[in-house]
């Protein structure tokens, strides 16, 4: 059984798809109406406002594409359906909470509304298919499909600005013990005789995000059971993705001092975007192989005490 | 093994799946013609605001070489997310005093989520501006109060002082940053796609009374001399 739908070959995922969907009458017509609902949102977050595609958003096709997937994978691992019962009442519940979201966030043009009632949407229709035993089986993909759900800027513009200074003043103050000619007013770096704008784009709020995102997909997916991992983690990605942030605005610097402006904002600053996305990762990454560790020791020492 | 897998999923379509189809589509339709499709923008004319903004007007003339002064100009950050449909940029002396008021028009036929007005505040700090002692204020102006935002914006030695408002469909907006969004939901509930106008002037200068008092009589002055559709374009109809 494992071994069948495990397999990668075209023809067995073709399979796969006939019996875990096309077979299941019930469930691609609930699909084809969620179609007719959110194909026209997906339009506009692509084409219309062109939010998806843009810098700040363009995390959120990124997130519903790893979803999905995470969804198909997990759904192709139940192994029978039957055994899961359907809730009706609960799924009308979801579908209800989604249309509260949907119909003022479509009329108005709110579109965290009209995004987040998606993913009600959708674990209607797993309540309809498997009920509350399927829903546990694919809550993390429905969850985490919150990150591709637009944020306000109403939310994002005070928090950002707190960061794009403390960002500065942490930059300034690093540039400083190297005995470069730096200062700082606000969000402006002065550096010999550049003028260096810390900008919304450098304070990084969708890095944050994605890193965020990133972490607790690789939690996920490694299963790790130690509670301390699961929670220390995405608690340290704040701290992260800030260090990380500071070290791109270091670098930016950096070559524009040495380099001039045009190496600054050309290519580099593209570069430097790059940089600043590995440093969080590897800065993510080594957090967890110290937690791993600590826990493992903590773990020892247990052992030792019983 | 085949067979199991066969066995796997089945469900026939009840009467609960034909409903969701249903329900679904209904939502659809409803949220559909619940959508304004109207704007603004062509309710109140089509402004085109370099154009009805007058070169001359008053005690007031445009100057067009302005050294040392620096607008600080609202779309250069933005401009490519295109935030604006439209953006003005003058600056006017008065032939009486020799003063100079800056003024800054930026236009968005279109005010959803990615495309809103960004607040002078946001601007100016994101330019490097330390904003300091933002407030409300009334003012008086072709003989209706104006509701407007005062504040003082400094960088390094240069100090200016900034009156704008913000025009959201038919009136102007004031209070919290939560504001514009209920203005633009309702003017969706009248039925249209609302506009959104940014309406700053500013002086570089160090006395904020005088200041002020100069802005007022500007800002008079300017709305006086249009006609009255082009001052419902500027401060709405309310």
């Amino acid at each position: 059984m494992n071994t069948l739908t495990q397999s990668d070959s075209l023809l067995d995922k073709m399979r796969a798809v006939q019996v875990h969907f096309l077979d299941n009458s019930g469930l691609w017509l609930m699909f084809a109406g969620l179609a007719v609902m959110f194909l026209p949102t997906l339009w506009g977050l692509v084409v219309v406002s062109g939010l998806w595609v843009d810098d700040e958003h363009s995390h959120g096709p990124i997130i519903l594409s790893i979803s999905l997937w995470l969804l198909w994978k997990r759904w192709r691992e139940v192994p029978d359906l039957s055994s899961f019962k359907p809730a009706p009442a609960l799924a009308w519940g979801c579908f209800m909470a989604a249309a509260i979201l949907y119909i003022p966030g479509r009329a108005l043009d709110i579109i965290y509304f009209e995004t987040g009632a998606f993913i009600w949407a959708l674990a209607g229709i797993v309540l309809m298919t498997g009920g509350t035993g399927l829903l546990n089986k694919l809550k993390f993909p429905l969850i985490f499909m919150l990150f591709m759900v637009p944020l306000p800027n109403t939310l994002v513009g005070p928090l950002s600005s707190v960061m794009k200074l403390a960002v500065s003043a942490v930059t300034v103050n690093i540039l400083a013990w190297f005995d470069l000619p730096v200062a700082r007013n606000g969000v402006v770096i002065y550096l010999g005789q550049y003028q260096l704008l810390v900008a919304d784009a450098c304070a990084g709020m969708r890095t944050l995000f994605m890193l965020e995102a990133l972490g607790i997909l690789y939690l996920n997916l490694v299963h790790y059971p130690s509670k301390l991992r699961n929670i220390v983690l995405p608690i340290l990605i704040v701290p992260i993705s800030f260090t990380a942030n500071v070290v791109r605005v270091i670098v930016l610097s950096l070559i524009t001092y040495y380099w001039g402006n045009a190496a600054g904002q050309g290519f580099l600053h593209g570069f430097a975007g790059m940089v600043l996305f590995l440093a969080g990762l590897l800065l993510m990454f080594g957090a967890d192989s110290l937690l791993r560790l600590f826990s493992q020791k903590w773990k020892d020492r247990k052992l030792h005490a019983s | 093994m085949q067979a199991e897998m066969r066995f796997a999923v089945s469900q026939k379509p009840n009467i609960h799946h034909w409903l969701v189809v249903f329900f679904m589509a209904a939502c659809f339709a409803f949220a559909s013609w619940l959508t304004p499709h109207l704007t603004w923008f062509e309710h109140i004319g089509s402004p085109q605001f370099e154009e009805i903004t007058p070169k001359q007007f008053g005690d007031w003339v445009e100057i067009t070489e302005a050294a040392g002064s620096r607008i600080v100009d609202p779309e250069q950050q933005y401009a490519i997310n295109n935030l604006y449909t439209q953006t003005v940029s003058r600056i006017y002396e008065q032939r009486a005093s020799g003063r100079r008021i800056m003024l800054s028009l930026a236009y968005g036929d279109n005010q959803t989520f990615s495309k809103q007005l960004h607040r002078p505040e946001a601007c100016y700090s994101s330019q490097g501006f330390k904003i300091e002692n933002l407030y409300e204020d009334k003012i008086q102006a072709i003989s209706r109060p104006i509701v407007v935002n005062r504040m003082k914006a400094t960088i390094g030695s240069r100090l200016e002082y900034v009156t704008y408002w913000i025009r959201i469909g038919d009136g102007i907006i004031s209070g919290p940053a939560t504001a514009l969004n209920i203005a633009r939901l309702q003017m969706s509930l009248k039925g249209y796609i609302t506009d959104g106008l940014l309406f700053r002037v500013s002086e570089v200068g160090d006395d904020e009374a005088l200041s002020n008092a100069l802005q007022d009589q500007f800002i008079d002055d300017f709305l006086l001399a249009l006609t009255p559709a082009q001052q419902a374009m500027m401060v709405g109809l309310k």
